[in-house]
Protein backbone atom coordinates (compact mmCIF):
# COMPACT_ATOMS: atom_id res chain seq x y z
CA UNK A 1 0.00 0.00 0.00
CA UNK A 2 1.47 3.27 -1.10
CA UNK A 3 1.22 6.28 1.12
CA UNK A 4 3.21 8.69 -0.98
CA UNK A 5 3.97 8.91 -4.63
CA UNK A 6 5.71 11.76 -6.45
CA UNK A 7 5.79 11.91 -10.20
CA UNK A 8 8.46 13.93 -11.96
CA UNK A 9 8.46 16.59 -9.28
CA UNK A 10 10.15 19.87 -10.30
CA UNK A 11 10.71 23.18 -8.62
CA UNK A 12 12.31 26.03 -10.53
CA UNK A 13 13.39 29.34 -9.09
CA UNK A 14 14.10 32.32 -11.37
CA UNK A 15 13.20 32.78 -15.01
CA UNK A 16 14.84 32.91 -18.44
CA UNK A 17 18.57 32.41 -18.38
CA UNK A 18 18.90 32.35 -14.60
CA UNK A 19 16.75 29.33 -13.88
CA UNK A 20 17.77 27.29 -10.88
CA UNK A 21 16.36 23.81 -10.47
CA UNK A 22 15.86 23.14 -6.77
CA UNK A 23 14.17 19.87 -7.69
CA UNK A 24 14.67 18.30 -11.07
CA UNK A 25 12.34 15.37 -11.62
CA UNK A 26 11.87 13.42 -8.42
CA UNK A 27 10.05 10.09 -8.68
CA UNK A 28 9.53 8.36 -5.38
CA UNK A 29 7.21 5.78 -3.91
CA UNK A 30 6.86 5.24 -0.19
CA UNK A 31 4.97 2.34 1.36
CA UNK A 32 2.70 2.73 4.35
CA UNK A 33 4.57 2.22 7.60
CA UNK A 34 7.99 2.78 6.07
CA UNK A 35 10.73 4.80 7.76
CA UNK A 36 12.53 6.67 5.03
CA UNK A 37 15.65 8.78 5.45
CA UNK A 38 16.50 11.45 2.89
CA UNK A 39 20.15 12.43 2.84
CA UNK A 40 22.11 14.90 0.74
CA UNK A 41 24.42 17.87 1.08
CA UNK A 42 23.01 21.28 1.92
CA UNK A 43 21.42 22.96 -1.05
CA UNK A 44 20.58 19.64 -2.67
CA UNK A 45 16.84 20.24 -2.43
CA UNK A 46 15.97 18.01 0.55
CA UNK A 47 14.02 20.62 2.46
CA UNK A 48 12.23 21.89 -0.65
CA UNK A 49 11.18 18.32 -1.28
CA UNK A 50 9.87 17.80 2.25
CA UNK A 51 8.02 21.11 2.24
CA UNK A 52 6.26 20.10 -0.94
CA UNK A 53 5.16 16.78 0.46
CA UNK A 54 3.81 18.62 3.46
CA UNK A 55 1.92 21.05 1.27
CA UNK A 56 3.98 24.00 2.51
CA UNK A 57 5.35 24.72 -0.94
CA UNK A 58 3.93 24.26 -4.43
CA UNK A 59 5.81 22.40 -7.17
CA UNK A 60 6.46 24.07 -10.55
CA UNK A 61 5.41 20.86 -12.24
CA UNK A 62 4.78 17.26 -11.33
CA UNK A 63 2.42 15.48 -9.05
CA UNK A 64 2.29 14.55 -5.37
CA UNK A 65 -0.17 11.92 -4.19
CA UNK A 66 -0.21 11.63 -0.41
CA UNK A 67 -2.56 9.20 1.31
CA UNK A 68 -4.69 8.85 -1.81
CA UNK A 69 -5.00 12.62 -2.28
CA UNK A 70 -3.63 14.61 -5.19
CA UNK A 71 -2.23 17.68 -3.47
CA UNK A 72 -2.49 19.95 -6.51
CA UNK A 73 -6.24 19.32 -6.64
CA UNK A 74 -6.83 20.66 -3.14
CA UNK A 75 -7.96 24.21 -2.41
CA UNK A 76 -6.14 26.32 0.17
CA UNK A 77 -8.71 25.51 2.84
CA UNK A 78 -8.61 21.82 2.11
CA UNK A 79 -4.83 21.87 2.15
CA UNK A 80 -4.88 23.40 5.61
CA UNK A 81 -7.18 20.71 6.92
CA UNK A 82 -5.16 18.09 5.10
CA UNK A 83 -1.91 19.22 6.72
CA UNK A 84 -3.55 19.25 10.10
CA UNK A 85 -4.95 15.74 9.87
CA UNK A 86 -2.60 13.79 7.65
CA UNK A 87 0.82 15.15 8.43
CA UNK A 88 2.86 15.72 11.53
CA UNK A 89 5.91 17.97 11.36
CA UNK A 90 9.06 17.81 13.41
CA UNK A 91 11.51 20.66 12.84
CA UNK A 92 15.12 21.19 13.74
CA UNK A 93 14.20 24.14 15.92
CA UNK A 94 11.38 22.25 17.73
CA UNK A 95 8.93 25.17 17.15
CA UNK A 96 7.15 24.62 20.44
CA UNK A 97 5.01 27.56 21.52
CA UNK A 98 6.84 29.12 24.50
CA UNK A 99 3.70 30.42 26.29
CA UNK A 100 2.01 27.00 26.42
CA UNK A 101 3.17 24.17 28.64
CA UNK A 102 4.25 20.85 27.14
CA UNK A 103 0.84 19.19 27.42
CA UNK A 104 -0.92 22.18 25.82
CA UNK A 105 1.63 22.13 23.02
CA UNK A 106 1.01 18.45 22.38
CA UNK A 107 -2.78 18.69 22.19
CA UNK A 108 -2.86 21.98 20.27
CA UNK A 109 -3.15 20.43 16.79
CA UNK A 110 -6.06 18.30 17.99
CA UNK A 111 -7.83 21.26 19.56
CA UNK A 112 -7.40 23.18 16.30
CA UNK A 113 -9.21 20.37 14.54
CA UNK A 114 -12.05 20.48 17.08
CA UNK A 115 -11.21 17.01 18.31
CA UNK A 116 -11.07 15.76 21.86
CA UNK A 117 -7.56 14.50 22.65
CA UNK A 118 -7.48 10.74 23.17
CA UNK A 119 -5.89 10.89 26.63
CA UNK A 120 -4.98 7.20 26.80
CA UNK A 121 -3.18 7.28 23.50
CA UNK A 122 -1.35 10.52 24.24
CA UNK A 123 -0.26 9.48 27.70
CA UNK A 124 1.07 6.30 26.14
CA UNK A 125 3.25 8.09 23.61
CA UNK A 126 4.27 10.58 26.26
CA UNK A 127 5.44 7.65 28.35
CA UNK A 128 7.26 5.93 25.51
CA UNK A 129 9.05 9.17 24.73
CA UNK A 130 9.76 9.68 28.44
CA UNK A 131 8.46 13.18 29.07
CA UNK A 132 5.57 12.32 31.38
CA UNK A 133 7.17 14.30 34.24
CA UNK A 134 7.61 17.43 32.13
CA UNK A 135 4.03 17.92 30.94
CA UNK A 136 3.37 20.92 33.20
CA UNK A 137 6.64 22.68 32.36
CA UNK A 138 7.08 25.44 29.84
CA UNK A 139 9.25 24.45 26.86
CA UNK A 140 11.96 26.94 27.86
CA UNK A 141 12.76 24.91 30.98
CA UNK A 142 13.39 21.73 29.01
CA UNK A 143 16.65 20.47 27.56
CA UNK A 144 17.04 20.21 23.79
CA UNK A 145 16.38 16.49 23.75
CA UNK A 146 13.27 16.88 25.87
CA UNK A 147 11.96 19.67 23.68
CA UNK A 148 12.48 17.55 20.58
CA UNK A 149 10.69 14.64 22.19
CA UNK A 150 7.81 16.95 23.09
CA UNK A 151 7.73 18.06 19.46
CA UNK A 152 7.67 14.43 18.36
CA UNK A 153 4.73 13.84 20.71
CA UNK A 154 2.91 16.76 19.17
CA UNK A 155 3.52 15.34 15.70
CA UNK A 156 2.21 11.93 16.76
CA UNK A 157 -0.80 13.21 18.72
CA UNK A 158 -3.10 13.63 15.74
CA UNK A 159 -2.29 10.11 14.51
CA UNK A 160 -1.15 11.49 11.17
CA UNK A 161 -0.66 9.28 8.13
CA UNK A 162 2.84 10.54 7.66
CA UNK A 163 5.40 12.28 9.85
CA UNK A 164 7.75 14.70 8.13
CA UNK A 165 10.91 15.41 10.05
CA UNK A 166 13.37 18.04 8.85
CA UNK A 167 16.73 17.53 10.54
CA UNK A 168 15.03 16.50 13.78
CA UNK A 169 18.34 15.89 15.47
CA UNK A 170 20.14 18.90 14.05
CA UNK A 171 20.58 20.63 17.39
CA UNK A 172 21.10 17.57 19.58
CA UNK A 173 24.24 15.74 20.62
CA UNK A 174 24.84 12.36 19.01
CA UNK A 175 23.65 10.11 21.85
CA UNK A 176 20.45 12.11 22.39
CA UNK A 177 19.90 12.12 18.63
CA UNK A 178 20.03 8.38 18.47
CA UNK A 179 17.71 8.06 21.48
CA UNK A 180 15.12 10.39 20.00
CA UNK A 181 15.12 8.58 16.67
CA UNK A 182 14.90 5.15 18.28
CA UNK A 183 11.95 6.31 20.35
CA UNK A 184 10.32 7.76 17.27
CA UNK A 185 10.86 4.44 15.53
CA UNK A 186 9.26 2.47 18.35
CA UNK A 187 6.23 4.75 18.44
CA UNK A 188 5.76 4.77 14.72
CA UNK A 189 6.08 0.99 14.47
CA UNK A 190 3.50 0.61 17.19
CA UNK A 191 0.99 2.96 15.59
CA UNK A 192 1.96 2.12 12.01
CA UNK A 193 3.01 5.60 11.06
CA UNK A 194 5.11 6.48 8.08
CA UNK A 195 8.14 8.69 8.70
CA UNK A 196 10.06 10.68 6.14
CA UNK A 197 13.13 12.18 7.75
CA UNK A 198 15.72 14.52 6.35
CA UNK A 199 19.14 14.35 7.84
CA UNK A 200 22.73 14.93 6.88
CA UNK A 201 23.92 12.63 9.62
CA UNK A 202 24.74 9.28 8.03
CA UNK A 203 24.69 7.52 11.37
CA UNK A 204 21.14 8.64 12.06
CA UNK A 205 20.11 7.76 8.50
CA UNK A 206 21.29 4.18 9.10
CA UNK A 207 18.43 3.74 11.57
CA UNK A 208 15.87 4.07 8.79
CA UNK A 209 14.39 1.23 6.72
CA UNK A 210 15.48 2.88 3.51
CA UNK A 211 17.80 5.73 2.57
CA UNK A 212 17.52 7.88 -0.50
CA UNK A 213 20.11 10.43 -1.50
CA UNK A 214 19.25 13.68 -3.23
CA UNK A 215 21.94 15.59 -5.15
CA UNK A 216 21.25 18.65 -7.32
CA UNK A 217 17.51 18.10 -7.18
CA UNK A 218 17.66 14.47 -8.23
CA UNK A 219 17.52 11.14 -6.49
CA UNK A 220 20.91 9.51 -6.96
CA UNK A 221 20.42 6.30 -5.00
CA UNK B 1 -49.79 34.03 19.23
CA UNK B 2 -49.76 30.65 20.95
CA UNK B 3 -50.25 29.01 17.58
CA UNK B 4 -47.20 30.85 16.25
CA UNK B 5 -45.04 29.56 19.09
CA UNK B 6 -46.26 26.01 18.61
CA UNK B 7 -45.50 26.24 14.91
CA UNK B 8 -42.02 27.59 15.56
CA UNK B 9 -41.22 24.84 18.06
CA UNK B 10 -42.55 22.25 15.63
CA UNK B 11 -40.32 23.51 12.83
CA UNK B 12 -37.26 23.61 15.06
CA UNK B 13 -37.86 20.01 16.12
CA UNK B 14 -38.46 18.95 12.52
CA UNK B 15 -35.21 20.65 11.50
CA UNK B 16 -33.14 18.80 14.09
CA UNK B 17 -34.80 15.47 13.37
CA UNK B 18 -34.05 15.95 9.68
CA UNK B 19 -30.42 16.86 10.44
CA UNK B 20 -30.00 13.83 12.65
CA UNK B 21 -31.43 11.61 9.93
CA UNK B 22 -29.02 13.07 7.38
CA UNK B 23 -26.07 12.49 9.65
CA UNK B 24 -27.08 8.90 10.36
CA UNK B 25 -27.67 8.33 6.66
CA UNK B 26 -24.21 9.62 5.83
CA UNK B 27 -22.54 7.47 8.46
CA UNK B 28 -24.50 4.46 7.23
CA UNK B 29 -23.34 5.15 3.67
CA UNK B 30 -19.78 5.47 4.88
CA UNK B 31 -19.90 2.12 6.65
CA UNK B 32 -21.49 0.45 3.64
CA UNK B 33 -18.68 1.79 1.46
CA UNK B 34 -16.13 0.57 3.97
CA UNK B 35 -17.64 -2.93 3.91
CA UNK B 36 -17.51 -3.11 0.11
CA UNK B 37 -13.98 -1.68 0.12
CA UNK B 38 -14.97 1.39 -1.86
CA UNK B 39 -14.46 3.83 0.97
CA UNK B 40 -12.40 6.90 0.28
CA UNK B 41 -12.07 10.05 2.33
CA UNK B 42 -13.42 12.70 0.06
CA UNK B 43 -14.37 15.78 1.99
CA UNK B 44 -11.61 17.80 3.57
CA UNK B 45 -13.21 20.56 5.58
CA UNK B 46 -13.92 21.69 9.10
CA UNK B 47 -17.10 19.66 9.52
CA UNK B 48 -17.45 16.86 12.08
CA UNK B 49 -18.38 14.54 9.24
CA UNK B 50 -15.02 15.10 7.59
CA UNK B 51 -13.23 14.30 10.85
CA UNK B 52 -15.15 11.04 11.18
CA UNK B 53 -14.35 10.21 7.58
CA UNK B 54 -10.67 10.83 8.19
CA UNK B 55 -10.61 8.56 11.23
CA UNK B 56 -12.50 5.89 9.35
CA UNK B 57 -9.98 6.04 6.51
CA UNK B 58 -7.09 5.77 8.91
CA UNK B 59 -8.70 2.81 10.61
CA UNK B 60 -9.29 0.98 7.35
CA UNK B 61 -5.71 1.58 6.17
CA UNK B 62 -4.39 0.31 9.51
CA UNK B 63 -6.53 -2.80 9.28
CA UNK B 64 -5.39 -3.55 5.78
CA UNK B 65 -1.78 -3.04 6.75
CA UNK B 66 -2.00 -5.37 9.73
CA UNK B 67 -3.76 -7.92 7.58
CA UNK B 68 -1.07 -7.85 4.95
CA UNK B 69 1.62 -8.08 7.58
CA UNK B 70 -0.05 -11.09 9.18
CA UNK B 71 -0.46 -12.73 5.82
CA UNK B 72 3.20 -12.36 4.91
CA UNK B 73 4.27 -13.59 8.34
CA UNK B 74 2.00 -16.59 7.99
CA UNK B 75 3.45 -17.42 4.62
CA UNK B 76 6.95 -17.13 5.99
CA UNK B 77 6.23 -19.47 8.87
CA UNK B 78 4.60 -21.99 6.60
CA UNK B 79 7.48 -21.94 4.17
CA UNK B 80 9.82 -22.51 7.10
CA UNK B 81 7.80 -25.42 8.44
CA UNK B 82 7.76 -26.95 5.01
CA UNK B 83 11.51 -26.47 4.75
CA UNK B 84 12.30 -27.90 8.14
CA UNK B 85 10.09 -30.96 7.74
CA UNK B 86 11.63 -31.55 4.35
CA UNK B 87 15.12 -31.37 5.80
CA UNK B 88 14.31 -33.63 8.74
CA UNK B 89 13.14 -36.13 6.17
CA UNK B 90 16.70 -36.68 4.91
CA UNK B 91 18.07 -37.19 8.39
CA UNK B 92 15.40 -39.67 9.33
CA UNK B 93 15.96 -41.54 6.09
CA UNK B 94 19.64 -41.75 7.07
CA UNK B 95 18.81 -43.05 10.53
CA UNK B 96 16.60 -45.74 9.02
CA UNK B 97 19.26 -46.67 6.49
CA UNK B 98 22.07 -46.96 9.02
CA UNK B 99 19.98 -48.85 11.55
CA UNK B 100 19.16 -51.33 8.80
CA UNK B 101 22.85 -51.67 7.98
CA UNK B 102 23.60 -52.18 11.64
CA UNK B 103 20.91 -54.80 11.90
CA UNK B 104 22.43 -56.72 9.01
CA UNK B 105 25.90 -56.47 10.48
CA UNK B 106 24.83 -57.67 13.87
CA UNK B 107 22.93 -60.56 12.32
CA UNK B 108 26.09 -61.59 10.48
CA UNK B 109 28.74 -61.12 13.14
CA UNK B 110 27.29 -60.65 16.62
CA UNK B 111 23.93 -62.30 16.66
CA UNK B 112 22.83 -61.09 20.06
CA UNK B 113 19.04 -61.19 20.47
CA UNK B 114 18.94 -58.20 22.84
CA UNK B 115 20.89 -56.01 20.42
CA UNK B 116 18.66 -57.18 17.61
CA UNK B 117 15.60 -56.10 19.53
CA UNK B 118 17.05 -52.69 20.34
CA UNK B 119 17.94 -52.14 16.72
CA UNK B 120 14.55 -53.11 15.47
CA UNK B 121 12.92 -50.70 17.93
CA UNK B 122 15.18 -47.90 16.71
CA UNK B 123 14.22 -48.65 13.14
CA UNK B 124 10.50 -48.82 13.88
CA UNK B 125 10.52 -45.59 15.82
CA UNK B 126 12.43 -43.88 13.03
CA UNK B 127 9.91 -45.14 10.53
CA UNK B 128 7.08 -43.74 12.63
CA UNK B 129 8.91 -40.41 12.79
CA UNK B 130 9.39 -40.51 9.04
CA UNK B 131 5.68 -40.98 8.58
CA UNK B 132 4.85 -38.05 10.86
CA UNK B 133 7.27 -35.60 9.25
CA UNK B 134 6.02 -36.68 5.85
CA UNK B 135 2.53 -35.74 6.93
CA UNK B 136 3.73 -32.47 8.36
CA UNK B 137 5.36 -31.58 5.08
CA UNK B 138 2.26 -32.41 3.10
CA UNK B 139 0.17 -30.38 5.46
CA UNK B 140 2.32 -27.28 5.28
CA UNK B 141 2.49 -27.60 1.53
CA UNK B 142 -1.23 -27.61 1.42
CA UNK B 143 -1.39 -24.54 3.61
CA UNK B 144 0.94 -22.65 1.32
CA UNK B 145 -1.20 -23.78 -1.59
CA UNK B 146 1.46 -25.99 -3.11
CA UNK B 147 -1.14 -28.72 -3.78
CA UNK B 148 -1.09 -28.05 -7.46
CA UNK B 149 -3.43 -30.55 -8.94
CA UNK B 150 -3.02 -30.99 -12.67
CA UNK B 151 -6.37 -32.24 -13.78
CA UNK B 152 -6.55 -34.75 -16.59
CA UNK B 153 -9.20 -37.18 -17.68
CA UNK B 154 -7.77 -40.63 -17.06
CA UNK B 155 -8.59 -44.17 -15.97
CA UNK B 156 -9.11 -44.86 -12.28
CA UNK B 157 -7.43 -48.25 -12.57
CA UNK B 158 -3.86 -47.07 -11.72
CA UNK B 159 -5.11 -45.60 -8.45
CA UNK B 160 -6.76 -48.88 -7.52
CA UNK B 161 -3.77 -51.03 -8.37
CA UNK B 162 -1.44 -48.74 -6.44
CA UNK B 163 -3.75 -49.01 -3.41
CA UNK B 164 -3.76 -52.80 -3.75
CA UNK B 165 0.03 -52.91 -3.74
CA UNK B 166 0.25 -50.54 -0.84
CA UNK B 167 -2.24 -52.15 1.54
CA UNK B 168 -2.64 -55.83 0.70
CA UNK B 169 0.19 -56.92 2.96
CA UNK B 170 -0.96 -54.76 5.82
CA UNK B 171 -4.51 -56.11 5.57
CA UNK B 172 -3.23 -59.65 5.55
CA UNK B 173 -1.17 -58.94 8.64
CA UNK B 174 -4.20 -57.49 10.42
CA UNK B 175 -6.31 -60.44 9.26
CA UNK B 176 -8.72 -58.17 7.45
CA UNK B 177 -10.40 -59.23 4.27
CA UNK B 178 -9.31 -56.68 1.68
CA UNK B 179 -11.07 -56.56 -1.67
CA UNK B 180 -10.81 -54.14 -4.54
CA UNK B 181 -13.23 -54.23 -7.38
CA UNK B 182 -11.28 -53.23 -10.49
CA UNK B 183 -12.99 -50.82 -12.80
CA UNK B 184 -12.62 -49.39 -16.26
CA UNK B 185 -14.15 -45.99 -15.47
CA UNK B 186 -12.41 -42.70 -16.16
CA UNK B 187 -12.59 -39.44 -14.26
CA UNK B 188 -10.88 -36.07 -14.05
CA UNK B 189 -8.19 -36.11 -11.38
CA UNK B 190 -4.53 -35.74 -10.51
CA UNK B 191 -2.97 -39.19 -10.23
CA UNK B 192 -0.40 -38.50 -7.52
CA UNK B 193 -2.65 -36.57 -5.17
CA UNK B 194 -5.65 -38.80 -5.68
CA UNK B 195 -3.57 -41.85 -4.78
CA UNK B 196 -2.61 -39.98 -1.63
CA UNK B 197 -6.22 -39.13 -0.80
CA UNK B 198 -7.58 -42.65 -1.38
CA UNK B 199 -4.63 -44.12 0.52
CA UNK B 200 -5.43 -41.92 3.50
CA UNK B 201 -9.04 -43.08 3.52
CA UNK B 202 -8.06 -46.75 3.15
CA UNK B 203 -5.39 -46.42 5.83
CA UNK B 204 -8.04 -44.96 8.10
CA UNK B 205 -10.45 -47.80 7.34
CA UNK B 206 -7.81 -50.44 8.11
CA UNK B 207 -6.87 -48.67 11.31
CA UNK B 208 -10.36 -48.86 12.76
CA UNK B 209 -11.32 -52.34 11.57
CA UNK B 210 -10.67 -55.30 13.84
CA UNK B 211 -9.24 -58.64 12.80
CA UNK B 212 -11.81 -60.71 10.97
CA UNK B 213 -13.50 -57.64 9.49
CA UNK B 214 -13.39 -56.50 5.91
CA UNK B 215 -12.47 -53.42 3.88
CA UNK B 216 -13.73 -53.20 0.35
CA UNK B 217 -13.24 -50.66 -2.41
CA UNK B 218 -15.59 -50.23 -5.31
CA UNK B 219 -16.12 -47.76 -8.13
CA UNK B 220 -19.43 -46.63 -9.47
CA UNK B 221 -20.16 -44.14 -12.23
CA UNK B 222 -23.01 -41.67 -12.03
CA UNK B 223 -24.09 -39.10 -14.59
CA UNK B 224 -21.74 -36.32 -13.41
CA UNK B 225 -19.45 -38.00 -10.93
CA UNK B 226 -17.52 -41.22 -10.54
CA UNK B 227 -17.55 -42.46 -6.98
CA UNK B 228 -14.74 -44.37 -5.30
CA UNK B 229 -16.25 -46.03 -2.27
CA UNK B 230 -14.28 -47.41 0.67
CA UNK B 231 -16.42 -49.39 3.09
CA UNK B 232 -15.31 -51.16 6.21
CA UNK B 233 -16.85 -53.16 9.00
CA UNK B 234 -14.95 -51.26 11.63
CA UNK B 235 -15.85 -49.36 14.75
CA UNK B 236 -17.88 -46.75 12.90
CA UNK B 237 -18.17 -43.08 13.70
CA UNK B 238 -20.82 -41.76 16.08
CA UNK B 239 -23.18 -39.35 14.37
CA UNK B 240 -22.15 -36.38 16.49
CA UNK B 241 -18.55 -36.80 15.32
CA UNK B 242 -19.29 -37.27 11.65
CA UNK B 243 -19.28 -33.55 10.93
CA UNK B 244 -15.84 -33.14 12.48
CA UNK B 245 -13.78 -35.96 11.06
CA UNK B 246 -12.67 -33.99 8.02
CA UNK B 247 -11.42 -31.03 10.02
CA UNK B 248 -7.76 -30.66 10.70
CA UNK B 249 -6.26 -32.26 13.83
CA UNK B 250 -9.57 -33.81 14.82
CA UNK B 251 -9.12 -37.04 16.74
CA UNK B 252 -12.10 -39.13 17.70
CA UNK B 253 -12.32 -39.79 21.44
CA UNK B 254 -12.53 -43.50 20.75
CA UNK B 255 -9.37 -43.32 18.63
CA UNK B 256 -7.20 -41.47 21.07
CA UNK B 257 -4.96 -44.49 21.68
CA UNK B 258 -4.27 -45.08 17.97
CA UNK B 259 -1.29 -43.41 16.32
CA UNK B 260 -2.00 -40.49 14.03
CA UNK B 261 -2.24 -36.74 13.79
CA UNK B 262 -5.79 -36.28 12.62
CA UNK B 263 -4.88 -34.88 9.22
CA UNK B 264 -5.30 -37.84 6.88
CA UNK B 265 -8.97 -37.28 6.15
CA UNK B 266 -8.41 -33.53 6.08
CA UNK B 267 -5.82 -33.95 3.35
CA UNK B 268 -8.13 -36.35 1.50
CA UNK B 269 -10.95 -33.83 1.55
CA UNK B 270 -8.72 -30.93 0.49
CA UNK B 271 -7.33 -32.92 -2.44
CA UNK B 272 -10.76 -34.09 -3.62
CA UNK B 273 -12.10 -30.55 -3.21
CA UNK B 274 -9.24 -29.09 -5.25
CA UNK B 275 -10.22 -31.45 -8.04
CA UNK B 276 -13.81 -30.25 -8.10
CA UNK B 277 -15.22 -33.26 -6.32
CA UNK B 278 -16.46 -33.97 -2.82
CA UNK B 279 -16.18 -36.57 -0.11
CA UNK B 280 -18.85 -37.85 2.25
CA UNK B 281 -19.22 -40.41 4.98
CA UNK B 282 -22.01 -42.74 6.04
CA UNK B 283 -21.42 -44.57 9.24
CA UNK B 284 -23.21 -46.60 11.85
CA UNK B 285 -21.50 -47.05 15.19
CA UNK B 286 -20.11 -50.57 15.71
CA UNK B 287 -21.25 -51.59 12.21
CA UNK B 288 -18.78 -49.78 9.96
CA UNK B 289 -18.20 -46.72 7.82
CA UNK B 290 -18.43 -45.98 4.15
CA UNK B 291 -16.42 -43.12 2.64
CA UNK B 292 -17.49 -41.97 -0.82
CA UNK B 293 -15.13 -39.86 -2.90
CA UNK B 294 -16.83 -38.27 -5.86
CA UNK B 295 -14.61 -37.26 -8.77
CA UNK B 296 -15.82 -35.25 -11.74
CA UNK B 297 -16.55 -37.36 -14.80
CA UNK B 298 -15.76 -34.60 -17.25
CA UNK B 299 -13.98 -31.30 -17.02
CA UNK B 300 -16.27 -28.43 -16.17
CA UNK B 301 -15.67 -25.66 -18.62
Amino acid sequence: MLILETKDLKKVYGKGGTEVYALNGINLKVERGEFLAVVGSSGSGKTTFLNMIGGLDVPTSGEIILDNKRLSALSDNELTVFRRRKTGFIFQQYNLIPMLNVWENIVLPLKLDGRQPDEDYISEIVQILGIEKKLKELPGKLSGGEQQRAAACRALATKPSVILADEPTGSLDSVTSQNVIELLKITSAKYRQTIIMITHNEEIAQLADRIIRIEDGKIVG
Amino acid sequence: MALFYICTIFFIIAFFVKREQNLMGNIQKMLDNAITGKFNDISLNESKMSIIENSMWRYLCDCQMSYQKLLSEKEQIQAQISDISHQTGTHIANIILYSQLLEEQQELYVNNSETAECLSIIRKEAEELDFLTGFLEKLSRMETGIINVTLKKQKIMPVLSSITNQFQKQALKQQIQFSIEMSDESAVFDLKWTKEAVANVVDNALKYTRAGGSVSISVKAYSFFVCIRVSDTGTGIPEREQANIFTRFYRSEAASEKAGLGIGLYIAREVIKAQGGYIKVDSVENKGSCFSMYLLKDKVS
